[in-house]
């Protein structure tokens, strides 16, 4: 049911190559390797040159979901004006009538944040000195200061932040990027989600296909057991008898090829030769005790086996070199009701190595002019206190770029003096797609899909508007 | 997928190759020809959505293309006039400003659409209303055929001078009919039945067939699905901590309705409007349970009006999903683009729903106060429920009490023992129930609560509630043998078992001195002692204790079942619980001994219970150690034979009855006493529609952009969509939910019946007749055969919505019956089979794959339809990212491992693995239609996932008991039978006996390890089976399971 317009790039360069075959991977994906053989040297696939809409910067995209929801005020845009206002009522003329979640119908006082703040890096780039680690990378970095959302509880905030939409059953942008350009694997998922933390339930809905075919859903690497769903061989079955049984299935599909004209079968086939494929590099991926021990140090990571946020940097590294699309890192529990001071430095602690090193390792691999890095939360958090926390808050928060075709240390967008507002380059997250699409290769406006008889995209119904100022 | 979207672009340029490879069609008229692309490519700014209307020029009605341009000199359309139509100067302009559809619009109008275009212009540019907004016309079709399918059809394909197929051969076709009306293949004896009975009359076996499958009870679960998927129907709420919800009596009500043949009329009205209809039954308010299947959440923080509006937008989306195949959703925010649905019509019927009881936030929280819900916590119910005896579950108490008996029967007994027992039982034996009544000499109350011993025995208290309140009861044995004590509380002189305020009761014990870290730690409720004749009294200790009806304020749990027995019992209703005639039912509570005991003649039983407000109490007691509460003491089988010292059997089942130490006694029994004791007697609750008192109805307002912050919208009063006909209903007064269901089953609608009718064609045919199965709007799809769609719909809806009686239609025709997907001139011409000259190939749903793999092994569970919701193996840590409560997942054990898949767990925020790869929806929104696409995960599914490993040992262990088979062919062939319905062919059958060698070849390298291997799975096998050929024999089987034929029905 794809429907997009007949004049599309990405439509066209569909055509040209499901015309010889058919990848049960995403729909470019076969074409891409294909191409990616023919044009051996060329580090961009031959589709990028003649399928997608204009030169693409970035191959990859890695989302750093910092999930709960960070604040902003302590962390990425320092507010010295609400730290001098600190225990006093929060200007009413800030918040009339707005939308608040714990906060309702309470008393706001406004609350200074605890952060000591620098500069950081030849450009001088102004954060919390608790990101020790990402300040030695401050110069890859661009923040986005002016972020702005829709939703102020986490669940409908993180459908939005990923689909764009508050609508449930609506495709997410790793499945959206992926049903746009395939992946250059066929071995992968081409869109992984790995996830550690604690706190806020996160749904699957996250990372579904929604009306898009599930093909292009997410998948949930397990910290437990297979990594993928199903992807071991049944208890006791060595590689070499599942390898019988899936020869035996195939050749008697072939064989029923004879007898029924039936266009599903030739896809079935190439379904269990690439799950069986998938039965070796699933494992191989997940296999990190290769990685050298300044690697291992550089990420924080202490054990090949264990499940942490480090660990997943460093596997978010090993996905995108083999060619795996969109990766998402969920780290949970950055909800801080209570207890901000305890509570979010050691967030912090979680994750600064490692996002750090993601950026150095990547740049060293020269992955990272082909990668983009998104880090953040689905909305920020209250200037004013809420107890020893900070409530929901979604007209102002702060993310992180860094990567392919993004100014380093540069600064978009301000809030105002207390944080509460984005008065300066306000980007809304429908313009965050818009750019991670653009950098794509992607006209946000006309990659479209059909369903239930309209055409949607992921940046909504009026579109979003490409943040052109950090684009390098 | 991909291939298939371009396949369906080739079609649809194919549908009308007909014309178009020639010449232009003679005449072209608006709904075949020119809807479409006008549609799709124009109405989008020049359409009824009015914000956003380009140059104020409408082109979707006739007055508006025809009107005078804003220059005040042209006109878009003139009809007969194509030269003078401006539409034709803007399509054809070279300039960028000037050229429509605008470039940025990224759509061009072809070349085909504008001769198409042309012509219907010079032909008049008569506009005609949507097709599916007309009324239902049943009309003849023209070729000669019988049977009104085969005569539309046929119509068709002569003009595409097409042949229709002929017939497919018997087992295709009863392996077609059974995975299509009953979702499970056919049993081998079916097969051989049907085609012996062909042999002698064709059209007689067939039709004997399908009536057998429309009355068999699988038909329901397979109905089921799809309804399911229509109206979003899941285990859990689906926001945030995505808690459980009680309501599989929903799902019961549907597969019931469907077996029963409930008219679709009803069917609709019950779950609109259940609880309107006079005096509603149990099942009616089951029914209405449809109207709390939306989202809903409990999260700290949020605000209540937001989700309020959440929760009317997801019912307005449902309703048009489920039954009227439109996408309202759209006029949530602004007037649909493509329909005349207006954000007026979205909130209008959104208002139908502002009777329905509900809270924005399922939970009382400081920052939104609650006071209706004070108390709720992550595991309380959402409110408002019915409590009933489910007859699922009492056809589940039945069923496992005669395994349970079954299985003590031939549990041996020690014959001397058993006669002995028998002479000291029978003074027990004098009550109609097993039960035999303690006669109480003594009651006091430490309140003072008047009270009377009455002439049943029972204590009767009465007056007020005395808080602290201490009843004790000293009473006379009835005899000396006890395994369980009963406690009956009755309904006292007032009607309610209680004296509380509505005729409830509580019993808790006042809080202890100690604490259990910060927990306060309560007395027991109830404490029963035995008073010796030298006046020392010792406390009887119990293992556990069941009550049939308690109030739960934890869902799924039942107060009165703790480790600690006497801790709590609060009789029903609870809270937002109904009906309220609950309160003056008999409750039962049982406390169990662990094992029997022997008293001595001359003791007292002394009762002390914590109660303020009980109404009537009574006491018993049983030889028994197992009776489930509400019920007789033992089965009714045992009882009687116990009587009448009859069927020695069941004797020996009534002896471990009284003396069998739980743990002791065989598995069967225990997995069938604990499936008893999880039914609770047969109570549960559902999630049902109550309606709130006028004064407290919502009001329902247009918010601008959908923004619920926005409160000073128009008010609006339910109506229904403005542009459809809806002379049925009263104008009046205020309609209600009622009006509403009775609107969508009027004659007058045009739209509930071709939807249906559509959706159903696809279960049979593999695509819809108009193949867009959720929008029957301007933007789905022109029928491909409008006529035949018109003929069933309105056969259906004139049958009186017989829905068995569509489907019989459908399958007794020629065309359904048709060889399937073997016709190569059809490759081209046809290939998503949209002509019918043959039938097609289709994937099995999800849920019928595991069905089918679990029939094929002759596992599935068949005995039982309905009940709760079983939780096959899923993968460890699955649930991890859950929260509020955090989730432990346990496989079901038994019996219920093995149910179909339409009894699956269904939780929205994390579907199951094997749903997902096999393409269910997550039933987060309502879905006409499933997508199917093709992963590797679905490879690895049928490879790896335990319940398809599991299915396959078992299959093999079929094929290894099975004497009649002695030979590898023999059991390739039986196998074959069962799963694909055919024998094999000659190359294949060599295949799989070379693969067989190679298997045991692989075994005695010991390559593999047969032990781990055979035991993925709880199903446990004879050990007498030779471990290495099974083991061989499985790998066989997988290959059979995971063929593609084997999930696809030809």
């Amino acid at each position: 049911m794809i429907a997009t317009s007949p004049d599309h790039a990405l439509q066209v360069n569909r055509r040209s190559f499901l015309g010889q075959s058919f990848s049960g991977l995403g729909t470019m994906a076969l074409g891409s390797i294909l191409a990616r053989q023919a044009q051996a040297g060329d580090a961009w696939p031959a589709y990028y040159r003649d399928g997608v809409h204009h030169r693409p910067r970035i191959k990859n995209i890695i989302h750093l979901c910092m999930a709960g929801g960070p604040s902003h005020i302590d962390t990425f845009d320092p507010k010295p004006e609400l730290t001098k206002l600190h225990g006093k009522a929060f200007p009413d003329s800030f918040t009339k009538g707005q939308q608040l979640a714990q906060l309702q119908g309470m008393k706001l006082l406004a609350r200074g944040s605890k952060s000591e703040f620098s500069r950081h890096g030849e450009s001088g780039l102004e954060f919390s000195n608790s990101f020790k680690h990402m300040a030695e990378v401050a110069d890859d970095l661009c923040i986005l200061r002016g972020m702005q959302t829709e939703q102020i509880n986490h669940d409908p905030a993180h459908a939005f932040m990923n689909t764009g939409s508050i609508i449930k059953g609506r495709p997410c942008m790793g499945s959206w990027t992926l049903y746009g350009l395939g992946a250059e694997t066929e071995e992968l998922p081409g869109y992984v989600v790995l996830m550690t933390g604690g706190g806020q339930p996160i749904s699957s809905q996250q990372w579904s296909a929604g009306f898009l075919p599930s093909r292009y859903q997410g998948v949930l690497f397990q910290s437990k057991g297979d990594a993928v769903h199903y992807v071991g061989n049944p208890a006791g079955i060595c590689q070499s008898t599942q390898r019988q049984v899936i020869d035996e299935i195939k050749s008697l599909n072939q064989s029923l090829s004879n007898h029924v004209i039936d266009r599903e079968l030739e896809a079935r086939i190439s379904q269990y030769e690439m799950a069986f494929r998938m039965q070796t590099s699933v494992p191989e991926l997940t296999d990190i005790a290769g990685e050298s021990k300044q690697t291992m140090e550089a990420y924080g990571v202490k054990e090949a086996g264990e499940g942490t946020y480090a660990k997943n940097c460093l596997l978010a590294r090993r996905l995108v070199e083999r060619g795996v699309r969109f990766v998402q890192l969920y780290h949970r529990g950055w909800d801080n009701h209570s207890k901000l001071d305890i509570e979010l430095p050691k967030r912090i602690q979680e994750v600064d190595q490692a996002s750090a090193a993601l950026i150095a390792d990547l740049k060293q691999r020269g992955l990272l002019d082909e990668t983009l890095i998104i880090w953040g939360g689905e909305f920020g958090r209250t200037p004013m206190g809420q107890g020893t926390g900070r409530d929901h808050h979604i007209n102002a928060f702060s993310l992180l770029l860094a990567g392919g075709g993004i100014k380093g240390g540069h600064i978009h967008g301000a809030t105002d003096e207390l944080g509460y507002r984005a008065v300066d380059g306000v980007a809304s997250v429908h313009d965050l797609h818009a750019t991670m699409q653009h950098l794509c290769g992607i006209d946000p406006h006309a990659f479209t899909h059909k369903f239930q008889g309209l055409e949607f995209k992921l940046t909504g119904v009026e579109g979003g508007k490409v943040i052109k100022d950090i684009l390098a | 997928m991909t291939c298939g979207s371009l396949l369906s672009k080739k079609l649809s340029i194919l549908l009308l190759s007909s014309t178009w490879a020639q010449a232009l069609p003679e005449e072209v008229t608006y709904n075949a020809h020119i809807r479409s692309f006008l549609s799709d490519k124009c109405i989008a700014c020049h359409g009824p959505d009015s914000k956003k209307r380009e140059a104020d020029l409408r082109l979707d009605t006739a007055e508006g293309a025809y009107a005078l341009l804003k220059d005040k000199k042209s006109y878009a359309i003139v009809p007969g006039k194509p030269d003078e139509s401006h539409i034709f100067a803007r399509i054809d302009s070279k300039d960028e400003d000037i050229v429509m559809p605008p470039p940025h619009f990224h759509k061009k109008i072809t070349s085909e659409e504008r001769e198409l275009l042309k012509r219907w212009i010079e032909q008049g540019a008569k506009y005609e209303p949507h097709w599916a907004y007309t009324p239902i016309k049943k009309t003849a079709h023209e070729s000669e055929a019988k049977h009104p399918i085969d005569g539309f059809i046929r119509d068709r394909l002569k003009t595409e001078k097409l042949k229709p197929s002929p017939r497919a051969n018997h087992a295709a076709l009863i392996r077609r009919l059974s995975l299509d009306i009953t979702g499970i293949p056919p049993k081998p004896e079916d097969i051989s039945r049907f085609e012996e009975a062909s042999a002698v009359d064709p059209e007689k076996s067939y039709l004997f067939e399908v009536n057998r499958l429309l009355e068999s009870p699988h038909y329901g679960e397979r109905m089921a699905v799809p309804w399911l998927d229509a109206v979003r129907f899941a285990s859990t709420v689906g926001y945030h901590g995505d808690q459980n919800m009680s309501i599989f009596p929903y799902r019961d009500y549907v597969i019931n309705a469907f077996n029963t043949n409930k008219s679709f009329k009803d069917f609709v009205t019950e779950q609109l409007a259940g609880d309107l209809l006079e005096n509603p039954t149990d099942e009616q308010l089951i029914a209405s349970g449809f109207n709390r299947l939306n989202l809903m959440t409990r999260e700290g923080g949020v605000q209540p009006p937001e989700y309020i509006a959440k929760y009317a937008a997801d019912r307005v989306r449902a309703v048009g999903t489920a039954f009227l195949g439109q996408t309202t959703g759209c006029a949530e925010c602004h007037d649909h683009k493509f329909d005349p649905i207006s954000a007026k019509d979205f909130y209008s019927l959104a208002a139908f729903f502002d009777d329905v009881k509900q809270w924005g936030v399922y939970r009382d929280y400081a920052y939104s106060p609650n006071p209706e819900l004070k108390g709720w916590d992550n595991h309380s119910p959402f409110s408002p429920e019915l409590a009933f005896q489910s007859p699922s579950l009492l056809a589940s108490i039945e069923r496992q009490e005669k395994i349970a008996v079954d299985s003590l029967s031939r549990h041996k007994v020690d014959p001397e023992k058993l006669k002995a027992w028998l002479i000291q039982i029978r003074p027990t034996l004098n009550s109609e129930d097993g039960w035999a009544i303690a006669t109480p000499t003594l009651a006091t109350s430490a309140k003072n609560t008047p009270h009377q011993i009455r002439p049943d025995h029972s204590v009767e208290f009465l007056g007020t509630p005395q808080k602290d309140d201490l009843i004790t009861l000293e009473m006379e044995l009835p005899h000396q043998h006890l395994g369980a004590i009963r406690i009956q509380a009755l309904p006292g002189e007032s009607g309610f078992v209680g004296r509380g305020e509505k005729g409830t009761f509580l019993m808790s014990g006042p809080p202890m001195k100690e604490k259990k870290g910060k927990r306060t730690l309560y007395s027991p409720a109830i404490t029963f002692s035995l008073r010796a004749s030298d006046g020392s009294e010792t406390l009887i200790d119990f293992d556990f204790s069941r009550a049939d009806l308690s109030a739960v304020h934890q869902w799924g749990g039942n107060a009165f079942r703790s480790k600690n027995p006497e801790q709590h019992w609060l009789s029903t209703p609870g809270r937002w619980e109904y009906p309220a005639s609950l309160a003056q039912q008999t409750h039962s509570a049982v406390l169990y001994l662990k094992s029997q005991r022997l008293l001595p003649p001359d003791s007292t039983l002394i009762a002390r219970i914590y109660s303020a407000d009980i109404a009537r109490l009574r006491i018993s007691i049983t030889p028994f150690l197992d009776p489930i509460p509400g019920r007789k003491a033992i089965p009714e089988s045992v009882f009687y034979a116990l009587k009448n010292e009859e069927n020695p059997e069941l004797l020996k089942a009534a002896y471990h009855y009284a003396h069998g130490e739980r743990r002791r006694l065989p598995r069967a029994y225990q997995n069938a006493r604990a499936t008893i004791h999880s039914a609770q007697s047969g109570w549960t609750r559902t999630l049902i529609s109550m309606q709130v008192p006028e004064q407290e109805r919502r009001t329902t307002r247009i918010l601008p952009r959908g923004d619920w912050q926005q409160t000073d919208g128009e008010i609006v009063q339910p109506a229904v969509f403005h542009f459809l006909p809806s002379e049925s209903l009263p104008k009046d007064r205020r309609l209600t939910r009622l009006d509403l269901a009775n609107w969508i089953t009027a004659d007058e609608n045009p739209l509930t019946a071709r939807h249906f009718t559509n959706r159903l064609w696809k279960q049979f045919f593999g695509t819809g007749l108009s193949n867009v199965l959720n929008d029957l709007g301007a933007q789905g799809e022109w029928p491909s055969h409008p006529k035949l769609l018109d003929w069933l719909a309105a056969d259906f809806r004139d049958s009186g919505w017989d829905v068995k009686n569509l489907i019989r239609t459908i399958v007794t025709s020629q065309t359904y019956q048709q060889q399937a997907s073997f016709r190569s001139d059809l490759v081209d011409i046809d290939p998503q089979n949209r002509l019918y000259a043959q039938q097609a190939a289709r994937r099995l749903d999800a849920e019928f794959i595991r069905d089918n793999a679990l029939s094929i092994a002759d596992l599935l569970d068949t005995t039982a339809i309905g009940g709760r919701s079983m939780k096959p193996y899923q993968p460890a840590g699955y649930y991890a990212a859950l929260n509020f409560p955090t989730r432990k997942y346990h496989s079901s054990g038994g019996q219920q491992q093995y149910r179909r898949g339409v009894y699956m767990h269904i939780q929205r925020t994390f579907l199951h693995p094997m749903l997902a790869n096999f393409d269910a929806p997550t039933r987060v929104e309502c879905s006409a239609d499933r997508l199917q696409a093709n992963s590797p995960q679905q490879a690895l599914t049928q490879l790896n996932d335990p319940t398809f490993v599991e299915a396959a040992r078992v299959f093999a262990v079929r094929l290894l008991e099975d004497p009649s088979l002695k030979t590898d062919e023999d059991r390739i062939k039986a196998a074959y039978l069962r799963a694909l319905a055919r024998s094999p062919r000659p190359e294949e059958l060599t295949s799989l006996q070379k693969f067989l060698t190679i298997q045991r070849e692989n075994l005695a390298q010991k390559k593999d390890d047969p032990k781990k291997f055979l035991s993925v799975g709880r199903y446990r096998a004879n050990r007498k089976i030779n471990q290495a050929e099974l083991a061989a024999m499985s790998q066989l089987c997988r290959v059979i399971l995971n063929l593609h034929e084997t999930i696809t029905r030809y």
